[in-house]
């Protein structure tokens, strides 16, 4: 067994004599009495940092990573240096998963999410420590407690990593005595320095303890609040660069395009120089037709295929009958006739080419029609069945024999003779061929380079300018409408209770003047801002550099090009005909956006159109459509209709025309809406109906009061002067007179040419729906589930978040205690 | 404060490190610093020692600003912040999924399990692929860089009445490349062995030649080299197979394993049917981080080659360097001329 050096110490301690209390001990003087030999004086010194100087530490940190790689590769590395190494590879690693996460992820925001992600764990493990624990004891305790040294080596350590080492002979005693003084030491303390430095080493323990206690739970929560509290922002600095980058692609579509042309072109260039002078068989006609057409549409394709057909003469195709067409019709009925004939008589019983040559004399030399290819394989079938007969085969055989030549599964012999068209692949074909190609290159990468804007801008997509915008409007919903956590918890499962709610707040918020003001002001000043974003897509096409304009110029320049080429066809589909680009690829082209556009400027002016409707209600203003001739009981049905309406009506309501369910029997009694709080004060409409109420289809009188009441009274002066501030009220008013245009209409109604307000009901379903748009209740119910997630996850771990932070913080009061030494008397 | 060494009466004192108590029982395991077998027992009982004072008596020690709270507590301390740090990481991204409305949930569930086994396989991982490096560096150099040692640790009492002041650390002889504890290398001749045994061993392994007349002194900077370039290679190829694991867990084909998973092993059918369906998940992730998403394209289709590639590189580069040492030029026998005699003038 070793010999323990304590033990055997305390055994053979020499007995301590008393005390000897000597109070005028200079110790100063006895240590510079010292004969022993002095180590060498240590070179280290604690670091000061300075925050200009950062850039300059992290330059200098990272060079020191680099050294300590190579050395480690080396085998040279210390302990100091392989410890720096484990952080890089963290670092590593981190990047790696962030790297990889990003190709799995489609929008910038979701990529970029992935980096800020790991920048944001890095943080917040390094930030914890100082906020949580650093920063407290600093201002508790009056020290750094993760404060660094440089070592003789100019290696940086924590000064108090290792409580069994802490290199207290690089704080001078001025220094420590005046954190000594901040803990409230007794100044007259015999061995004062030795008790701050105890209590100094015990907090550090203690921070040092609790560091690792906390930071697990820490970490994950403060980076993923750091994560959260990103994305907006970022999200918003990302939907300015695809702006940019949308507004870039188009400005320099003359330029930008070349990224996007395809292989295409050089490819089918390639097949041509490969067949240029060869006939254009059938195989040939279907190769070009393949690679001309690629990464094109079936309908253009159709239409260039069309258009090759009639190039290459595939509509009127015509042959030529030479040596090689006979030699290789012989060969085949030779082939033909194996199994019927002896294998040994074929060769006797099939006719010699020179022979058919001669016969065909007058087909030689000259393009064949249809009609004459006929002639010529009936002056063959002769000559066989000739020379069958000189070989005295059977008549049966004979028979057999041509009926399979002609009516073969695979019309072999047909074939054989059609073997060589007339039409050749010529120089001026090739070129022409060629110059079609460089325009639909063109056309097809110039095309891809409006796609790529218009998906950018307006796309259905996450994260284009147009989706930011929406999100941007809805996002602030739950806050515009004062939605309490109690009543999204309450709301969030159902869009009926969605409804009902949103109902109540617009009553209250439309019964407040200052309040409506705010909200409706909020609302279109947002819709205000995504009307701008969006004024490129609406900019006519005469002007110059406008997304439209752009469009007619790339489809125009193409159809113009193809039209000189001949290819009438595909130049029709791409811009149809004359003034009428119905259906046309163009028309596709610029509806796509106008369509979105359509679909979201609708849900939101749909919204303020609620707002103003509820508003004028509530004011009992602007509601011409209630007229006084009404009953009063048609006008509380009314009101009541349209304010659901208004929240959750969807385009098939305007279909079927409100097929409302009414009192058959109204009270004939006149008279105005009373209106308190928002809420109309309903005479008739409380009551029992006798006999319950009726579905009323086709209920002309009820559809057309509705719609003008919602959509053709005047709104209401507020909402005026709002929409006049924020340069909207044309637009709203365009909003609100398209919509009667197009579900005003006398459609479904069984009279037929019913008209409401003079509107005919024109549009297509797509274009009606579109005017429809999104229902308030929808909106709000989809933006609430949102809310809703992310307020619990914050509520939540902010919560805990919160809560360990303060007790970390608090923890620190208590650290440090110590027993103060008792004074020694004399 | 370190209290005076004459505050103690030395009749009171018994240390366990005399490894008997009172009674003649043996209270310590070891009574000195001793080197352990490296092998999965003692590397289990090592990690079970260490995680239970990591969570239990090393804390309470630090809290209270325990005077014998030292740096090797507070690394081991370093496990916590791993495993709670896993734990919340997993609870952030799925325990409030159940509170969503249902779609949210199901799509929140899809990402947040995926998380959840992406932490647990950056662990698994990074741990396992340690020995991809130390176990082929082993073999081939004879040089284990993990051989682990029971460290004797005498701490100051409490108070005159605190005779149990005897700790047990575990390192590891490589753990300081600049001071590694050979003195636990050389072999005792009292029990018949030779004493530079080991360095021997690893010198013939080596190619260094046998019966080298100071094979420890030769050995001793070659074996420092391998243990300082093995610890890079396990360092940066440990973290890249560690993002390796979250890779792979954020497949697709994962979701068919989240539908059935269940951890209830008292149902041997649902269990071994969530074990089948794991095997199958893993299977499919693997060919989908391989080869990329059906729909990826460009150098998405590849990325997982590439990370897997890289994994893999580091390994393999790692332990050759490692085992690619430098032979030291051989000594001069002339440099000193034996023969030769020293004569005064």
């Amino acid at each position: 067994m070793r010999p323990n050096l304590i033990q055997t110490y305390m055994n053979n301690m020499p007995q301590v004599p008393p005390e000897k209390k000597d109070r005028n001990l200079d110790i100063n003087h006895v240590l510079s009495n010292r004969t022993f030999i002095k180590p060498l004086p240590g070179n280290g010194k604690l670091v000061e940092k300075n925050i200009l100087a950062a850039p300059a530490d992290i330059a200098k940190g990272i060079g020191y990573d680099m050294r300590s790689l190579k050395r480690a590769s080396k085998g040279d590395a210390n302990d100091h240096e392989l410890g720096k190494i484990n952080d890089v590879g963290m670092k590593l690693g981190g990047l790696a998963i962030a790297a990889y996460l990003m190709t799995r992820k489609q929008t910038p925001l979701k990529k970029a999410m992935e980096l800020v992600g790991l920048a944001s764990f890095f943080g917040a493990m390094s930030l914890w420590p100082k906020v949580a624990i650093q920063l407290p004891t600093r201002l508790i305790h009056g020290f750094n407690v993760k404060k660094e040294y440089e070592d003789s080596f100019q290696r940086q350590k924590p000064f108090f990593q290792d409580p069994m080492y802490i290199p207290w002979d690089l704080v001078d005693d001025k220094r420590i005595h005046k954190i000594g003084d901040r803990m409230g030491v007794d100044k007259d303390m015999p061995n004062r320095k030795d008790f701050i430095q105890e209590k100094m080493k015990k907090i550090s323990v203690q921070d040092n303890t609790l560091w690792m206690l906390t930071a697990g739970i820490a970490t994950p929560i403060a980076s993923a609040l750091i994560c959260n509290a990103c994305e907006k922002p970022l999200n918003k600095f990302l939907g300015k660069q695809t702006e940019k980058k949308a507004e870039r692609l188009l400005g320099n579509i003359g330029e930008s395009y070349a990224q996007y042309v395809d292989n295409s072109a050089k490819e089918f260039s390639e097949l041509l120089d490969a067949n240029s002078g060869r006939p254009i068989t059938s195989e040939l006609l279907e190769q070009i037709k393949g690679v001309l057409t690629q990464n094109i549409d079936d309908v253009t394709a159709t239409a260039i295929k069309e258009d090759l057909d009639v190039m290459l003469g595939a509509t009127d195709k015509k042959f030529v009958v030479n040596e090689t067409v006979v030699d290789g019709v012989v060969k085949t009925i030779k082939e033909e006739m194996k199994g019927i004939i002896p294998e040994a008589q074929i060769d006797n019983c099939v006719p010699k080419s020179e022979d058919l040559l001669r016969s065909l004399s007058q087909f030689t030399e000259r393009d064949l029609n249809d009609g004459e290819m006929k002639k010529v394989l009936n002056t063959i079938l002769a000559a066989t069945k000739k020379s069958l007969k000189e070989n005295n085969v059977e008549d049966t055989q004979i028979q057999t024999v041509v009926r399979k030549l002609v009516n073969g599964d695979s019309k072999a012999v047909e074939k054989a003779l059609h073997s060589s068209p007339a039409e050749i692949l010529s120089e001026n074909i090739v070129s022409k061929l060629k110059s079609i190609s460089g325009t639909l290159s063109t056309f097809k990468a110039k095309n891809a380079v409006l796609d790529e804007y218009i998906l950018l801008k307006a796309g259905a997509a996450p994260e284009t300018v147009m989706a930011n915008a929406w999100n941007e409007v809805t996002g602030d919903l739950p806050k515009l409408f004062n939605l309490t956590d109690k009543e999204i918890t309450s709301i969030r499962h159902d869009r009926k209770l969605t409804g009902a709610l949103l109902r109540e707040k617009l009553e209250a918020i439309t019964s407040n003047p200052d309040e409506y003001d705010r909200v409706f002001r909020a609302l279109a000043g947002k819709i205000s801002k995504l009307e701008d974003e969006m004024s490129e897509l609406e900019i006519p096409a005469s002007s110059k550099g406008s997304y439209n304009s752009s469009v007619e110029k790339v489809f125009g320049d193409a159809a113009d090009e193809l039209k000189e080429s001949g290819f009438n066809s595909t130049a029709r589909r791409l811009v149809g005909t004359g003034d009428n680009a119905v259906g046309s690829l163009k028309n596709i082209q610029l509806s796509y956006s106008q369509n979105r556009l359509l679909g979201v400027r609708s849900s939101l002016y749909r919204m303020l159109n609620t707002l103003d409707l509820f508003k004028r209600i509530s004011t009992n203003e602007n509601l011409q459509a209630l007229h006084p001739g009404m009953k009063k009981e048609m006008k509380e049905a009314i009101v009541e209709f349209v304010k659901q309406l208004a929240i959750e009506g969807s385009t098939s309501d305007y279909m079927t025309k409100f097929f409302a369910s009414k009192n058959p029997n109204m009270a004939q009694a006149l008279g105005d809406l009373v209106v308190e709080a928002g809420k109309v004060d309903n005479e008739f409409l409380s009551q029992m109906v006798q006999g319950g109420k009726t579905e009323t289809p086709y209920d002309k009188v009820f559809y057309e009061e509705v719609m003008k009441l919602f959509y053709e009274n005047d709104v209401h002066p507020n909402t005026k002067k709002i929409l006049g501030e924020l340069d909207l009220e044309d637009v709203f008013g365009r909003y609100r007179g398209d919509f009667l245009d197009n579900l005003g209409g006398h459609y479904y109604f069984v009279k037929p040419y019913h008209k409401v307000a003079g509107k005919s009901g024109a549009g297509s379903s797509y274009t009606k729906f579109l005017r429809v748009g999104m229902a308030p209740d929808q909106m709000l119910h989809g933006t609430i589930k949102e809310v809703f997630n992310t307020r619990q996850w914050l509520k939540t771990f902010g919560g805990i978040g919160a809560g360990l932070l303060g007790l970390t913080v608090l923890a620190q009061f208590f650290f440090g205690k110590m027993k103060t030494p008792e004074r020694v008397e004399k | 404060m370190i209290l005076p060494i004459s505050n103690f009466n030395n009749k009171h004192v018994k240390f366990t490190s005399a490894n008997v108590d009172e009674n003649g029982v043996k209270k310590e395991k070891y009574d000195k610093d001793t080197l352990l077998e490296n092998n999965f027992a003692t590397r289990a009982s090592i990690a079970f020692d260490k995680i239970g004072n990591a969570f239990t008596l090393y804390p309470a020690k630090g809290i209270k600003g325990d005077k014998n709270a030292n740096f090797y507590e507070f690394l081991t301390m370093g496990t916590i912040p791993y495993v709670t740090g896993s734990l919340m990481m997993m609870s952030v991204f799925n325990s409030k999924n159940k509170v969503f409305a249902p779609f949210a949930a199901s799509k929140a569930g899809a990402i947040g399990r995926k998380m959840a086994l992406g932490v647990l396989f950056y662990g698994v991982l990074k741990e396992v692929s340690k020995t991809l490096v130390t176990r082929p560096v082993k073999w081939f150099t004879g040089v284990d860089t993990e051989v682990p040692y029971a460290k004797v640790n005498y701490e100051l009492p409490d108070d005159i009445n605190d005779t149990d002041i005897t700790s047990i650390e575990h390192h590891k002889v490589f753990e300081s490349k600049e001071f590694p504890r050979w003195d636990l290398l050389y072999k005792s001749e009292a029990e018949g062995h030779v004493r530079n045994e080991y360095f021997d061993k690893v010198a013939k392994k080596l190619g260094f030649g046998e019966n080298l007349p100071d094979s420890d002194q030769e050995m001793k900077p070659v074996i420092k080299e391998i243990a300082v370039k093995t610890d890079l290679a396990k360092t940066l190829s440990s973290y890249l197979w560690a993002a390796t694991g979250v890779m792979l867990a954020s497949q697709e084909p994962w979701d068919d394993y989240f539908k059935v998973a269940t951890a209830k092993v008292w149902k041997p059918k649902e269990f071994g049917h969530s074990l089948k369906v794991f095997g199958q998940s893993a299977k499919k992730s693997a060919i989908e981080f391989f080869n990329g998403p059906k729909s990826a394209k460009g150098f998405q289709k590849h990325a997982g080659k590439v990370m897997l590639g890289l994994a893999a590189l580091s390994t393999v580069a790692g332990v050759l360097n490692a085992v690619h040492v430098k032979k030291p030029a051989k000594a001069n026998d002339k440099v000193i001329d034996k023969n030769g005699k020293y004569v005064e003038e």
